[in-house]
């Protein structure tokens, strides 16, 4: 007689397949092959009962709690970050010098553009054909242009915004709404007023408690 | 909900809808609640992570403490493309390691530690899983299969305790638990499969 006919579904799948047959993570067509192996082999069928089984105990496992006031214990060694503004300090401060030599450094650093300035001065009116008059007139015809241009733009910005547009309405509620409609207008630029000044107020001047008593709208 | 910040100012967080990702970028700009959001989040299943490694409730504790104010810390060094609780719970088990290294607690006994000498010693060291959510029939039969349970996962060697606990107890994927042990994907697959094999040989007796 020769060796039995032995088929894939007379084959046992590995352990790794059953367990992963359990899981959920075989392919389909795995799947397949597995669950037709399963119906003609109790021993696997037992298999995967004992894994089934052994999973939903594992599952089942409790977490544990740490003793009270473990966060506590915790925060009390952790160093909290410094706000940005802080940081930012101590960055400034490597740019600081910290010896004579480097404050005369930083003075020749930061005297140079003037310096440099005052000779093109010199040099300019050096030249028989300008004079300090004519060199005034120049830059404040300069400066006056890019006043005009600068004053130019903010106009618009500012006609194009939102402000002009509700200070428009207002002006208007109060020519067309009489004398109630222009105590409203008041009424409201001095509650706007005051909260811009209370604003202010808790940000700047409050010195004492600056550092822990904040105006703030942010969420 | 309403909280303060380091410069006292208000807060309207609700931490509980954020990610944890999210709730790291806040605690980087030194907001408390946000660092203990993430005490919060992680102290059970860091805790009892440890707890199972080194089945020493006091060292448990200390080193609970220890993974989160290294942490903590260092949240700055945190790499955001990676998931904070993969990042927790590979310093935790690192910091658990250490220990089990230095002290061999990984040989204790199943009732608690062979060096305690008192009860309450031997208290401290014994795992006993109890949950509050059965019926007292329930409870009875659960806490013996639990506690049966228990005992065998501290049979397993310190890597396969982890590995199982962090795939069964905490639902971690493989690639997860493979990226918080550094190891490879097919070693946490054989450290689980090995596992699941110790503890059916020795949950056997509870079937007959």
């Amino acid at each position: 007689m020769g060796d039995p006919i032995v088929t894939d579904s007379m084959l046992h799948p590995e352990p790794e397949r059953l367990d992963a047959f359990v899981e959920g993570t075989l392919d389909e067509a795995d799947r397949a092959v597995v669950e037709s192996h399963l119906i003609a082999c109790d021993q696997c069928q037992a298999e995967i009962e004992e894994t089934r089984s052994l999973f939903t105990a594992l599952a089942a496992l409790p977490h544990f709690d740490p003793s009270p006031g473990f966060a506590l214990r915790v925060m009390q060694h952790v160093k909290l970050p410094d706000p940005w503004y802080v940081r930012a300090g101590h960055y400034l401060q490597i740019f600081i010098p910290k010896t004579t030599r480097g404050w005369a450094f930083a003075s020749g650093i930061f005297a140079l553009p003037l310096v440099t300035v005052s000779a093109m001065l010199l040099w300019l009116l050096s030249k028989p054909y300008i004079t300090g008059e004519t060199l005034i007139a120049f830059g404040w015809s300069r400066i006056s242009a890019a006043a005009a241009a600068a004053a130019d733009t903010l106009a618009a910005t500012f006609i194009r915004s939102d402000i002009a547009i509700m200070t428009a309405r207002g002006v208007e509620a109060a020519f067309t709404g009489g004398l109630r409609g222009a105590g409203l207008v008041a009424l409201a630029f001095a509650a706007l007023t005051c909260l811009s000044t209370w604003v202010l107020y808790q940000n700047l001047f409050r010195s004492p408690t600056r550092r822990s008593n904040y105006a703030s709208f942010g969420i | 909900m309403s909280r303060q910040n380091r410069s006292g100012a208000p807060e309207f967080v609700d931490y509980s809808r954020l990610t944890d990702q999210e709730v790291v970028v806040l605690a980087r700009q030194g907001r408390e609640a946000a660092f203990r959001e993430l005490i919060g989040r992680y102290e059970r299943p860091v805790f009892s992570l440890i707890y199972r490694l080194v089945r020493h409730r006091e060292k448990a504790e200390d080193l609970s403490q220890e993974t989160f104010i290294k942490v903590l810390n260092a949240l700055d060094r945190y790499d955001s493309s990676y998931k904070f609780s993969s990042w927790i719970f590979k310093i935790a088990h690192n910091t658990a390691l250490d220990l089990l290294r230095k002290k061999e607690l990984d040989t204790l006994s199943l009732d608690g530690s062979p060096h305690a000498e008192t009860q309450s010693e031997v208290d401290a060291t014994t795992v006993t899983a109890v949950s509050d959510e059965e019926s007292p029939e329930d409870f009875a039969a659960s806490r013996e299969l639990g506690h049966v349970l228990e005992r065998a996962i501290g049979t397993l060697r310190p890597e396969y305790r982890t590995a199982i606990v962090l795939c069964h107890v905490e639902g971690r994927p493989y690639e997860e638990i493979a990226e918080i042990m550094n190891v490879p994907l097919g070693t946490v697959k054989t450290y689980i499969h090995r596992a699941r094999n110790e503890l059916k040989h020795q949950l056997e007796h509870l079937r007959c």
